[in-house]
């Protein structure tokens, strides 16, 4: 094998472990909060925001051909500090569900839901992107959570 | 023949009732939570005398949230928490059992009729509610309990009871529904420190996976970068 092919090799290897590890740190040593699938959860195909507590909200996401019903239609309004549960799903198609600036960043199913929490801690506005191609109108699939 | 289809529909049912309950809900995040000791909140039990948990220090304390309207798994799992604490070979003053509200707008009311339908006296095991919505959700990080609305009368949760050591930290969990004496034993065993070799070895499983994708990854890269071109 040619050494240069070997060092890409390496290299690749070297990137592939270091990728595996960072996942691992992020999961076992920073205890972050990972995106889950909820396999058994309950299905649901009305979008809406509930509030739960005291600065906690549980937002129910449909993402459809082309956009996301939370309630309201591709927008969310929450105050500042508020923990926010995200349960997805989808009423068509593959569909991505990510919040830009955060880990909220989960897979839009139809038939299964998915879930992650984060906290607002900051105000300002938040991009919402569906990042998995679902047809033609994909480009214009985007909302954005208000955090006021 | 009328015994028989009442038996089958009864297993049908109960069949049921664990399909629909099992698996429901965010499970919680144990590694993160292990070790911790949850906030010392505020309770007030059916009696209307208030405590704090970390009154509660001392001996072994299981925790078990539920909501008393639950219309299934919080009954089933009362019912089995209780049926098994009656068949503990462990002293029942050696331990706490605290059955206590998730649901903000549940109160002493609510837990009362709850306590009293499904008989939940014993002199160790005491059923409450968080008068303080934000103590409460303390409370519920502090375990990592995490529950889904679905509407006014049904909550989606994971179904679980929490074994806290003498010193208020998080020592162990058990799932299921129906609780069995076996496995309060080994939570209350593992709430007074006492593991068995397997146990502590099973401590190290989450590890396994990593460690070995990690070695396949790199004895692979070295059996194919190390080998020599024959001539």
């Amino acid at each position: 094998m040619d050494r240069f092919e070997k060092r890409a090799i390496a290299l690749a290897l070297s990137l592939l472990i270091m990728f595996f590890g960072l996942i691992v740190y992020a999961a076992k040593g920073l205890q972050t909060d990972l995106p889950t699938c909820l396999p058994n959860a309950r299905l649901f195909d009305q979008g809406r925001i509930v509030q739960v507590g005291p600065n906690r909200y549980q937002v129910d996401v449909v993402a459809y051909m082309w956009g996301f019903n939370m309630g309201t239609i591709n927008e969310l309004r929450i105050p500042r500090g508020a923990v926010v549960d995200f349960y997805v799903t989808s009423r068509d198609v593959m569909h991505g569900y990510h919040i830009d600036k955060t880990v909220v960043n989960l897979m839009a199913v139809p038939g299964a839901v998915t879930y992650a929490r984060y906290k607002f801690d900051r105000p300002g506005e938040y991009q919402i992107v569906c990042h998995e191609y679902c047809g033609l109108g994909h480009q214009n699939m985007a909302g954005k959570v208000i955090v006021e | 023949m009328m015994r028989r289809l009442a038996g089958l529909a009864g297993y049908l049912l109960s069949f049921a009732l664990g399909c629909s309950a099992f698996g429901q809900g965010v499970p919680p995040n144990v590694p993160k939570v292990l070790g911790t000791v949850p906030p010392n909140v505020r309770l007030v039990d059916t009696q209307g005398r208030s405590f704090h948990l970390h009154d509660l220090k001392g001996k072994p304390l299981i925790l078990s949230p539920i909501y008393a309207r639950c219309p299934s798994a919080c009954i089933v799992i009362s019912r089995s928490l209780k049926k098994a604490l009656e068949q503990l070979n462990v002293p029942s003053d050696s331990y706490t059992v605290l059955t206590f509200s998730f649901d903000p707008k549940e109160g002493r009311a609510e837990m009362a009729e709850f306590q009293r339908t499904h008989q939940l006296f014993r002199s160790n095991w005491r059923v409450a509610f968080v008068p303080d919505d934000n103590e409460l959700f303390a409370l519920l990080d502090g375990i990592d309990f995490r529950f889904t609305y679905v509407s006014e009368q049904v909550k989606d949760h994971p179904n679980l009871l929490v074994f806290l050591d003498k010193d208020g930290a998080i020592r162990h969990y058990e799932f299921g529904l129906e609780f069995t004496p076996e496995q309060l034993e080994r939570g209350l065993r593992r709430a007074r420190g006492e593991w068995t070799f397997w146990e502590r070895l099973g401590i190290f499983s989450e590890w396994l996976f990593p460690i070995g994708a990690l070695g396949v990854i790199v004895s692979g890269a070295w059996m194919f970068l190390g080998r020599r071109p024959k001539h």
